[in-house]
């Protein structure tokens, strides 16, 4: 083999990655988006990318359609049962594209490039922004129930649950307002800001959060202390919470200390509430920061 | 006496032949792997008659831009190692150890964290990865570059300094962002192929190609240059010019499969070495090899990454760290190594 | 062309601001050897290296073969001056590639491979240094000596004009030395190659070099044959060491004999 057949080879090397790498760009660039997903404008097949969009489904009674959730969508119960599509953060794009979805309902939290190689096959994504307030929650709902077509039923419950809200605003406007320290996470201490829907919780229970200015919400013990609160609600964090209560009952100066007013809620219940699971919550809340006041279940039905 | 330079070329031809084979086998490995196997031949009927299937959509919307992205990022990653190895002269060389991901990591950071991306559109999030990339190597050059000599001994401390430094900095940044910044950041430094925009995903094997034409020109410097940077002035080699030319290719390499792909590590380190186990250490025919291989390699790992734990995807930096350490120690346990 | 191969004219330069070389005028026909001698640190390296510009000069020009060295580029030098190193780094390459490296200033821009050409000159030289045998075996296989051997066919296989040799002989035993000594004569002699050594061996400097350069605090001290070069009051003056000079009985070259200090006490004290 002489010298120049040997260059010749080489190049021939080089020539044929050049052309692989022409063939595959150009067969991608080439076809156009998917077109399949977009004819149908019945919504037939739901598939949900988080826990409240799943619950709220339920709600509306349009849990028929649900074809696939996450992991983490375990309310109610039988949610456990429907085929499962990844997490909240990081979803199976190859399964959900062989479910033949409709639409898919995705939250903030979700990959956003998934989401994007979702619509480039064609499927049709709706993303819920993350309610930072309780009007946000029922509007959220709203919205939903549209694409559901159970428009009225969303209507129902949310009037019967503004109502009720109502009712507890005004019963719990005249009391003494408590101060009150919501942590949502611990190392690094974490609590909410003015813009979270616990935010409301905290505000229709009779309460002022004392880190409402925070804006990132990450907060110190120091501030903490300054802030004096008469009570502090730590969503469970399994071990971590009960560390954490221990280490607040070391500022015997807290109100909250003195009067052993530290409670823990359930962080499911605090972190993804439908409109229904916002007024357990709240009622809970005020379990915890008014005992005294009795809220009537009744009213508002 | 001719027959020795004949069996040299053609011992060189088999072993591109070898990779580029493996390569070819990693992409329709990946083309038939997932979530969804689909066998060979069903493959070609999803091409032709296959609009509008779901298959068709996985094939052109999944998985062929996890191929070019795979296939542009591992190529790119193992020549620059491989670029690096040979300027450096130090096996232990990588892409990573010259800071150059650490700063575009940090570039990255701040246009989560200042929301630029949404100001000016979905671009600039791989466009500030690939300036903090530039920033690093400005850096080094200027830091390191004393009346027209590079120091190499310089320009790994600094890198190693850039490293450290721009992780803190990250961290700094992690700590007083917002939860939703966080998952974004966090997403891009654990390194996926999961791109989507069409022209950032063809511009890698470009790119990459590109960066092997202008290796290849140099090939010949960096055979003389492992004789010494002396001994390759003797030679008649300009060694300040090949040690820019390649470092900043090697660079903007990196920079760019940074910027695209987040943080995949061990890729530029691991391949080079092993193919230099394999193939030797004459690099006409150590970047052709380390090319096809470093392509083949991540396409491998990346079919892992998302069918191990199907439907969920273990993020693919983690699995070419494992899978490459452990092939890396396994070979050197069997063979003495001298670079 | 010219019938001096090399040419130093009023050469000052060093390393930086470092100036180590001063004052440097001499010229070399070619055909010569020639050694270089001095004390340790008198600047003999960075003298070799100032003929392959890595030293560049501050003031003053090195000519070689009629071109200035400051026009040249670093291939155009290439071809025309070889050096082996005092210590080549050890790397794991077998001897022929090693060797067919020294073809690389022939390649042409756009060349990746060795024509068949290189190779035969390649495989000559590595006759000639005897390392032919050794073609397969790695660098780091071999002693001293082989590996020596290998770098100057691989610095031949550059075909240059001038060849420089940075002490080559410093750490080979006796057979070793005179063999390499003996095929750099005959390379000068019946290859016209000229040759420029450092040498630390004044003897073997006297018995092979034409003419020899004693450079002391990097200016040249002497210049000239053995003869004139190699006397006991010079050698005194610059070495700082006493010193018998005789003649070597078969080459009549000057020969330096070396003195314990003791014994030479002793009998200083004897004849007083």
């Amino acid at each position: 083999m002489g010298l120049i057949k040997a260059k010749i080879v080489f190049s021939l090397f080089f020539l044929a990655t050049a052309l692989l790498i022409t063939g595959l760009v150009l067969a991608f660039l080439g076809q156009g988006e998917g077109n399949y997903g977009l004819q149908s404008k019945n919504i037939e097949r739901i598939i949900s990318l988080g826990p409240v969009i799943t619950e709220e489904i339920y709600l509306l009674q349009a849990d028929d359609k649900l074809v696939a959730d996450t992991i983490y969508c375990t309310k109610p119960e039988e949610a456990k049962n429907k085929q499962k599509i990844g997490t909240v953060l990081e979803i199976g794009v190859e399964k959900i594209i062989m479910l033949k979805p409709d639409i898919v309902f995705a939250t903030s939290l979700s990959n956003t490039k998934q989401c994007a190689k979702l619509m480039q096959a064609g499927i049709r994504v709706v993303t819920f922004m993350q309610a930072g307030s309780f009007p946000e929650i029922c509007e959220n709902f709203l919205i939903l129930a549209r694409y559901l077509s159970k428009e009225d039923k969303a209507q129902e419950i949310i009037s019967n649950v503004k109502k009720e809200v109502e009712y507890i605003k005004k019963k719990m406007s005249t009391v003494h307002k408590k101060k009150i320290f919501f942590q949502i996470g611990a190392n690094p201490l974490f609590t909410v800001s003015r813009d979270s829907f616990i935010n409301d919780f905290i505000d229709f229970s009779g309460g002022l959060n004392i880190a409402a200015d925070t804006t990132t919400g990450s907060y110190s013990r120091e501030q903490v202390i300054m802030g004096n609160p008469d009570i502090i609600i730590i969503a469970t964090m399994g071990i971590m919470g009960q560390d954490e209560k221990k280490q607040w009952q070391n500022f015997q100066t807290i109100n909250a200390v003195k009067n052993n007013a530290i409670f823990f809620m359930d962080s499911y219940l605090t972190c993804s509430p439908t409109p229904i699971t916002f007024i357990t919550a709240l009622k809970e809340m005020i379990a915890f920061t008014h005992p005294e006041v009795k809220i009537d279940d009744s009213q508002g039905k | 006496m001719t027959a020795k330079v004949n069996k040299k070329i053609i011992a060189w031809i088999g072993w591109a032949l070898l990779f580029f084979g493996f390569l070819l086998c990693a992409i329709i490995v990946s083309f038939c792997i997932g979530s969804v196997v689909i066998p060979l031949d069903k493959i070609f009927q999803i091409i032709f008659n296959g609009r509008g299937t779901q298959e068709y959509s996985i094939l052109f919307n999944d998985r062929l831009p996890r191929i070019i992205l795979g296939f542009g990022i591992g190529s790119a990653l193992s020549l620059a190692g491989a670029l690096l190895q040979g300027i450096f002269r130090n096996p232990l060389v990588e892409p990573y150890t010259l800071g150059i991901a650490g700063c575009a990591a940090l570039g990255v950071c701040f246009n989560i964290i200042f929301r630029l991306h949404h100001l000016v559109g979905i671009f600039t999030l791989p466009f500030s990865g690939f300036s903090g990339a530039l920033l690093a190597v400005i850096l080094i050059y200027v830091l390191s570059h004393k009346k027209g000599i590079i120091k190499i001994k310089n320009i790994l401390l600094l890198g190693v300094m850039i490293s450290f430094i721009s992780s803190s900095l990250i961290m700094f940044l992690m700590s007083i962002s917002k939860t939703e910044n966080l998952h974004g950041i966090i997403f891009w430094t654990m390194g996926s192929l999961g791109e989507t925009n069409r022209i950032l995903v063809s511009l890698a094997p470009i790119a990459a190609f590109l960066g092997l034409i202008v290796a290849y020109i140099f090939s010949i410097n960096l055979n003389a240059l492992s004789l010494g940077e002396e001994e390759a002035f003797y030679l008649g080699i300009s060694v300040e010019r090949t040690k820019l030319v390649l470092f900043i290719v090697a660079s903007l390499l990196t920079g760019l499969s940074v910027s695209i792909a987040g943080i995949i590590g061990f890729v530029g380190l691991v391949v080079p070495h092993f193919v230099r186990m394999i193939v030797g250490r004459d690099h006409r025919v150590l970047l052709i090899c380390s090319f096809f291989g470093g392509a083949g390699f991540l396409l491998i790992c990346d079919t892992l990454a998302r069918t191990v734990i199907s439907p969920l995807e273990l993020p693919v930096g983690a699995v070419t760290g494992i899978i490459g350490g452990t092939i890396l120690i396994y070979a050197l346990s069997k063979k003495q190594v001298v670079l | 062309m010219s019938d001096c191969i090399l040419e130093m004219r009023n050469f000052y330069g060093g390393y930086g601001n470092k100036q180590i070389l001063s004052d440097i005028n001499f010229s070399m026909p070619k055909g010569e050897i020639i050694g270089i001698i001095g004390p340790n640190g008198c600047g003999k390296t960075t003298l070799l290296r100032a003929v392959t510009n890595i030293v560049k000069a501050s003031r003053g020009q090195v000519i070689l073969d009629g071109n200035y060295l400051a026009k040249m580029s670093n291939r155009e030098m290439a071809k025309m001056v070889a050096v082996v190193s005092q210590n080549p780094q050890i790397a794991n390459i077998n001897v022929q590639e090693f060797v067919l490296m020294g073809r690389i200033p022939y390649f042409s821009r756009m060349q990746f491979l060795e024509s068949t050409r290189d190779v035969e000159i390649a495989l000559h030289y590595m006759q000639l240094t005897d390392t032919l045998k050794l073609k397969s075996k790695s660098l780091t296989d071999m002693s001293g000596g082989e590996r020596q051997l290998a770098a100057i066919a691989r610095a031949l296989t550059q075909e240059p004009k001038l060849l420089l040799l940075d002490e080559p002989i410093s750490n080979l035993d006796i057979t070793h030395q005179v063999g390499i000594m003996d095929l750099l004569k005959k390379l000068n002699k019946e290859y016209g190659v000229s040759v420029i050594t450092v040498l630390h061996d004044l003897n073997m400097a006297s018995e092979y070099c034409d003419r020899l350069l004693l450079l002391n605090n990097g200016r040249i001290h002497s210049a000239g044959t053995p003869f004139t070069v190699l006397t006991y009051s010079i050698i005194e003056e610059v070495y700082k060491t006493v010193v018998v000079v005789e003649k070597n009985p078969i080459s009549h070259k000057p020969y330096v004999l070396l003195v314990c200090g003791r014994e030479l006490k002793e009998k200083e004290w004897q004849n007083h």
